[in-house]
């Protein structure tokens, strides 16, 4: 039995993490997927146990401990960020299976298991389990996980359907490599494709007790403070992290260049003169220590409710997803005026900036993280409106 | 160490909760008569709103910062005028007890005096035999017509010396007051000009500020003990004022949820505003923004309380007006939004929504709070400048 690291721990370990994966960002850009190096450094600081169970020597680490881990290694580089998440969040997935299911996926002690969360395949029941087909763009980290954990619908009888997850080795989805895009590109979410693929009935978990009543097939990990947290309001708290990574990164990386700048074909010699870069330095700080009050604000919410096994209310549930959206909009705001702020050099593609901006438009642009879809649905609920999505 | 004897913050919250009726119907009385109702005073006094920052030998509650700044931005629900009345004589109280014991016993004499200030030092003190020849004009004197004392900031003037900033209390009877306040918003609460011809001030009614402000030194043997006055002067007010704008943007929330139900969007097909996705953007987008403003409010005031005694950086004092301008920032956006969003109804004396407006304009247009100025301030301070004030 290992001893369980310290958040402050874990968080340092993400920390010392960073100057190497700063050095593999352009690396992970151009090739599109993590480097190795990234990958070994996360498995050897521990920082893919934190929410592995404890049996199998995983941490069960508190959210506002991942958190912190997410937002320093987003710091680092956006694409790691958001692998990490995936991970964590496919982890927290693979722990809700049966505890014989979850002996198949944790015996590898350096497995890593990604998740998708658009019910994009459909299970039609078989014998034993059920024959699943399905394409899932946007499948993070598939390229170097062993497991996957994929959103589908499940035929019950012809008029019913619904929703479920199910785990599948890595090595049994086809591989489409689109990953062609314009931000996060390290992180290689290429398209997977499951093509009449047998699946044990042991290996599917149908979402809506899962989602709505905290009922998870796991015996072992049902006392768990990580797995009696909703999935919702959990992984809203874990994405969030990602953009406000990606804002620091942002100010340090215009700090560091500001000393050396001036503002061309104007009269200012030095930009840290100029009161309009106060300003926008000022004004992009907030955003960012806003974007950090609603992550930690939800990771707080999750951790204080688990350990209190207090319910969840709707309304609860829709700030949740509120903050995620709001921390994703400040830290993209910040991001922009830091972005706007650096100047004509700063398009080169050797300046982290343009490449920071870039990885923030884009998970910005995610269906989960989207601020003015998370604003719309904790309006509704604040007005009274029942919400339009079951991802609450 | 706080005081045993006064009422929990919990306590004075729900005092002030108690008062928002009656606040919110003197409301537009208060509007046209440019001044508190005598019943708005009196709910005040009762409640003890107005001894937060009384020294307990008087009867006062010494109230940490986090409790002023719930109990004000409370009333502010109610009404904001009332709330910035309340800010101005608890903070002119707080000065009070800078002043030597004597002196306090003079004032304050029994508890309930009411003592309003300005911290704008337009006044030249001469001196003379045991004191000083007070002359100056102070407008946006909240509260003058209502208070018996005054807490005015002033220059000594002798004759080849640098003018030395003082603190002078001075009965209001010794003042002449020009009623001028005609304003566009916190019309209740009668900020007049006051004038002071030739009115003599004994020395031990002068406070030089510079000890205060640099050392945190005053002539209170009494207070130099206590807690509330070991905090330094500036950073605490700028919690203590920016409480009545989050309170108004909490109001304007409360303003448009009560009349949401009964709403229609005029002249479009909406029957119900409740269910226009634009609304729940809106609604949301402010409520956001509402909690963002209360992360700056309860920041700065939970700062000045973890770090009494304990030296204050350069860094942490313009923290403190950065959380002040953004504080007051994001809750006039919030504001704006759900003005925006009230229809053309909501234009009417009758409904508060449209005095919350004026009142939040207003308030962010105070040169302590206004956000450009702390953002700028802040933002030099980050690109390695001085900062470009003293009150600090």
């Amino acid at each position: 039995m290992t001893k369980t690291p310290t958040r402050s721990e874990l968080v340092g370990r993400a920390t010392d993490l960073v100057d190497l994966i700063r050095k593999h960002a352009a690396w992970q850009e151009e090739n599109r997927v993590l480097h190795e190096e990234v990958v070994r450094g996360l498995l050897d600081a521990g920082l893919l146990k934190l929410r592995v169970p404890t049996r199998y020597g995983g941490f069960e680490s508190t959210t506002t401990t991942v958190v912190d881990v997410i937002a320093e290694l987003a710091r680092g580089d956006g694409s790691v960020g958001w692998s990490m998440n995936t991970w964590s969040i496919g982890f927290w997935l693979a722990g809700l299976f049966p505890d014989e299911t979850q002996d198949e996926i944790f015996a590898d002690p350096e497995v890593r298991i990604g998740n998708s969360v658009s019910p994009n395949g459909m299970a039609v029941p078989a014998e034993g389990g059920v024959i699943l087909n399905g394409k899932w763009p946007f499948s993070t980290g598939i390229l170097q996980s062993q497991w996957f954990v994929h959103s589908a619908v499940q035929a019950i009888d012809e008029n019913t359907i619904v929703p479920v997850v199910i785990a599948v080795p890595a090595e049994d989805l086809t591989i489409v490599d689109d990953w062609h895009t314009v931000g996060l590109r390290g992180t290689g979410s290429v398209t997977t494709i499951a093509d009449n693929l047998f699946v044990p009935d042991a290996h599917v978990v149908q979402l809506l007790p899962v989602l709505m009543e905290n009922r998870i097939p796991s015996k072992l990990n049902a006392d768990s403070v990580v797995w009696r947290a909703p999935f919702s309001p959990s992984a809203a708290a874990l994405a969030g992290a990602v953009p406000l990574g990606m804002a620091r990164a942002a100010r340090e990386a215009f700090l560091e260049r500001l000393p050396n700048r001036k503002i061309t074909y104007t009269n200012y010699e030095k930009q840290n003169e100029a009161p309009l870069t106060h300003l926008q330095v000022a004004d992009a700080t907030v955003r960012i220590d806003q974007s950090a009050f609603h992550v930690r604000r939800a990771a707080e919410r999750v951790d204080n409710k688990a350990a209190a096994g207090a319910p969840w209310t709707m309304a609860e549930r829709a700030v949740a997803r509120m903050d995620m959206g709001a921390a994703t909009a400040r830290a993209k705001e910040a991001v922009d005026i830091l972005n706007n702020a650096s100047g004509g050099s700063s398009i080169y593609t050797e300046v982290p900036m343009q490449r920071i901006e870039r990885d923030a438009q884009t998970v910005s642009l995610h269906g989960l993280l989207h601020p003015d879809t998370n604003l719309e649905l904790y309006g509704r609920v604040l007005c009274g409106l029942e919400p339009n999505t079951h991802l609450i | 160490m706080s005081n045993r004897a006064a009422p929990s913050r919990d306590e004075l919250v729900g005092r002030a909760t108690e008062l928002a009726p009656l606040l919110a119907k003197n409301a537009i009385w208060q509007e046209e008569n440019r001044v508190l109702h005598d019943d708005t005073i009196d709910a005040l006094t009762e409640a003890g709103l107005l001894r937060l920052t009384l020294p307990a030998r008087y009867g006062g509650y010494e109230c940490d910062t986090r409790t002023l700044v719930d109990v004000l931005s409370e009333i502010a629900i109610g009404d904001g005028a009332a709330s910035w009345v309340a800010t101005v004589w608890n903070i002119s109280t707080w000065l009070t007890g800078l002043f030597p014991d004597e002196v306090q016993d003079e004032v304050i004499a029994r508890g309930d005096v009411r003592i309003c200030g300005t911290f704008a030092p337009h006044a030249v003190g001469v001196p003379t035999e045991g004191g000083i020849v007070l002359n100056g004009k102070w407008s946006f004197n909240t509260g003058a017509r209502q208070s018996a004392w005054d807490a005015h900031a002033a220059v000594r003037v002798v004759e080849g010396q640098d003018p030395e900033p003082i603190l002078v209390l001075v009965p209001t009877e010794d003042l002449e007051v020009i009623d001028d306040w005609y304003a566009s918003g916190l019309r209740g609460t009668g900020s007049v000009t006051t004038v002071a011809n030739d009115v003599f001030v004994p020395d031990e009614r002068i406070l030089p500020m510079v000890p205060v402000m640099q050392a945190g030194k005053h002539n209170s043997v009494t207070n130099a003990k206590s807690r509330l006055w070991n905090v330094p002067f500036l950073p605490w007010a700028c919690a203590v004022t920016s409480a009545t704008a989050y309170g108004l943007s909490r109001a304007a929330r409360a303003a448009f949820l009560e009349r949401l139900p009964t709403r229609a969007i005029t002249y479009t097909d909406y029957e119900h505003q409740s269910h226009a996705p634009i609304t729940h953007v809106q609604f949301a987008d402010a409520e956001a923004r509402i909690d963002e403003s209360g992360f700056h409010v309860h920041r700065v005031a939970d700062r000045v309380d973890a770090k009494t005694g304990e030296p204050w950086s350069l860094q942490d004092r313009v923290s403190a007006r950065l959380d002040l301008g953004v504080g007051v920032q994001r809750a006039k956006e919030a504001v704006d939004i759900l003005n925006n969003a009230s229809g053309a109804s909501s234009v009417l004396n009758t409904v508060p929504i449209q005095r919350i407006a004026r009142d939040s304009q207003t308030s962010s247009l105070h040169a302590f709070a206004h956000p450009d100025t702390n953002l700028e301030l802040y933002g030099r301070v980050l690109c390695g400048l001085e900062p470009n004030t003293q009150f600090l």
